[in-house]
């Protein structure tokens, strides 16, 4: 933890889904946990442990029945809908799917734009200006504003809404399996310009992944999240290096290496310990 | 977006060909020839063959047809063998009522079908569910029992619009709007149910988007991301089902005229079938198809528009 006050702090979180046939599920159980400012903090775990409900509870998308979500000193667990949109110039969000996460049927540029409008004082040249810059930032082409989404790769895509995601100048983004979806090289490159970005803007990223492989590749601490519970959270490379919580274990040794005679080995030793609990099996 | 009209229009050269020519040689098929019907051709055999030689009936099909196409082509459709009056006349005196109608059932299908598309995405539950007991039914009752019953109702029970027949708008707007009503709801009710599922179910799709989820996220009002982004994407499906809809009302005219004796081209389609005569059935025939291509060019056009894919 550092000593500076947090920019998020998510308290004591908890959030029941209520389902069919009036069975309930419980996504979050008590979470705790803080993003300092410029910081980036790994959450880990396997699909359905909660990770994608943190985000979304972050940004309002669903109702926290227990606790509280702090944000620059404010809560804004029940944010109104005027607060909720004057929020959205300070937390923006980087979805998995780079195929859904931008509207087909308007121009990049209009898509960039998007998140600027109603910002005072912007004329259209300075909207223009800025969307220029900030493609030129990603890497893009410049002639990219006028194209179309569907005129783009997967990994060009993801550059375009991460582009939309920091236009706005946001004080943390939320990134939800930002590169589980583009090929490995590929990959490597959204995450370098992630990382970039969050060194020159001082962004604050929640980096929201299944694979602590790609985590360790951004952030300096991580948060492990088995069945909406925190059950280790750390130093990334101490978790590597000695991860606590069989879970955690788990989790490591599931991504494979890149040396057969090694992932050999580690496949033998990978019957990780049954840890569904007794009432539910 | 002209590359692609000009394409759709030279693609409807065949098509035009291809109905003119069915209707002649089907038509030419029915029993009985119009030479036997008119009362000059019933005074003697010589009479009725005189009469077939002097229109051309004792010609090979292919001919008449021929002869009809290049006629055709320089704008003159003949004259009808009944009435005796030139056939373009009868047509474009007709044609009015039967685009009222036409026109009327897009209006009330568009907005009340994507209205309640989108109501229903949005909210689901109840209005969802009474689409979908609604489009059965209209499924299940064709829109000529569908007039029937709303002549009983609305003018025979509540005397609020006139049973049957037309006044030009230019007559009386207000008159020709009420007796427009009773046929524009019978052939509309069948079909505003298939754009509202069409809508829901492409609305739904949209909806759960990812880049929906992001334009909340940056504070974006609901009414734009439902209205700009989300029914904008919905619409591409929306509007094919909306041609097809406006393809398919324009037959139904032909049944919902001859109920609310409606003078419009419908009705004049049937006469002429039911006299054979030829020359006004080629007609209606043809402004029939021109109809057709001309809503699958608007289609075709507000495809392009509304997504950038196929404007290139």
């Amino acid at each position: 933890m550092n000593d500076v006050a947090p920019l998020l702090m998510v308290k004591d979180l908890g959030v029941t889904y209520h389902l069919k046939g009036g069975r309930r599920f419980e996504a979050l159980k008590g979470v705790n946990l803080s993003v300092a400012p410029g910081e980036t903090v790994g959450l880990v775990g396997e699909s359905g442990s909660g990770k994608t409900t943190i985000g979304r509870v972050i940004l309002g998308q669903t109702m926290a029945q227990t606790g509280s979500i702090i944000f620059n000193g404010d809560d804004i667990t029940h944010a109104s809908r005027a607060r909720r949109r004057a929020l959205g110039r300070d937390i923006q969000v980087v979805f998995q799917d780079p195929y859904g996460s931008l509207n087909p049927v308007r121009s990049i540029g209009q898509t960039l734009a998007e998140p600027l409008i109603g910002e005072a004082g912007l004329t259209r040249t300075a909207i223009a200006t800025r969307v220029a810059d900030i493609l030129q930032k990603v890497g893009m082409p410049a002639d990219t504003a006028s194209r179309y989404p569907a005129q783009f790769s997967g990994g060009q895509r993801q550059r375009i809404a991460i582009a939309r995601a920091v236009i706005a100048r946001p004080k943390l983004i939320i990134c939800d399996e930002p590169v589980s979806a583009l090929d490995l090289s590929v990959q490597a490159q959204v995450l370098n310009l992630l990382n970039q970005l969050q060194r020159e803007m001082g962004l604050s990223l929640l980096f929201i992944s299944h694979d602590l492989t790609v985590v360790r590749h951004v952030s300096r601490r991580t948060i492990v999240l088995y069945r909406g519970e925190i059950v280790e959270e750390g130093a990334t490379e101490s978790l590597h290096e000695n991860p606590q919580h069989p879970y955690t274990k788990a989790l490591l040794a599931a991504a494979p290496i890149p040396d057969p005679a090694r992932q050999r080995a580690r496949r033998e030793q990978r019957h990780a310990p049954d840890l569904t609990p007794a009432q539910d099996r | 977006m002209i590359r692609l009209i000009v394409h759709r229009l030279l693609v409807s050269i065949p098509l035009l060909l291809a109905v003119t020519l069915l209707t002649y040689v089907l038509d030419s098929f029915a029993p009985g020839d119009v030479a036997a019907t008119l009362p000059q051709g019933q005074t003697s055999l010589k009479a009725y063959m005189a009469l077939r030689h002097k229109l051309g009936l004792d010609q090979p099909v292919m001919q008449q047809y021929g002869h009809w196409l290049m006629r055709a082509l320089h704008g003159d459709l003949g004259t009808s063998y009944f009435s005796g009056e030139r056939v373009v006349n009868l047509l474009n005196q007709r044609i009015g009522v039967t685009l009222s109608v036409v026109a009327g059932v897009l209006i009330v299908c568009v907005s009340a079908g994507l209205l309640l598309g989108a109501l229903s995405a949005l909210r689901g539950g109840l209005v969802g569910r009474i689409i979908d007991v609604l489009s059965i039914a209209g499924l299940a009752f064709p829109s000529f029992w569908v007039a029937l019953i709303l002549i009983e109702i609305f003018a025979v029970k509540l005397e609020w619009l006139p049973a049957i027949g037309y006044t030009s708008f230019f007559a009386s707007p207000r008159l020709w709007l009420m007796s427009l009503v009773l046929p524009v709801f019978a052939v509309a009710l069948h079909s505003i149910t298939s754009i509202a599922k069409q809508t829901r179910d492409s609305m739904g799709e949209i909806m759960g988007r990812d880049f929906i989820r992001a334009l909340r996220a940056s504070g974006l009002s609901e009414t734009s991301v439902i209205w700009k982004h989300g029914l904008r994407n919905a619409a591409l499906p929306v509007v094919t089902v909306i041609g097809l809809v406006m393809i398919s009302a324009l037959g139904s005219t032909v049944f919902v005229e001859r109920i609310f004796v409606l003078p419009g081209l419908g009705s004049l389609a049937v006469e002429a079938a039911t006299n054979s005569d030829i020359a006004l059935l080629q007609g209606a025939t043809l402004y029939f198809t021109l109809i057709v291509i001309a809503i699958n060019l608007a289609v075709d056009v507000s495809y392009g528009w509304l997504n950038p894919k196929v404007r290139t």
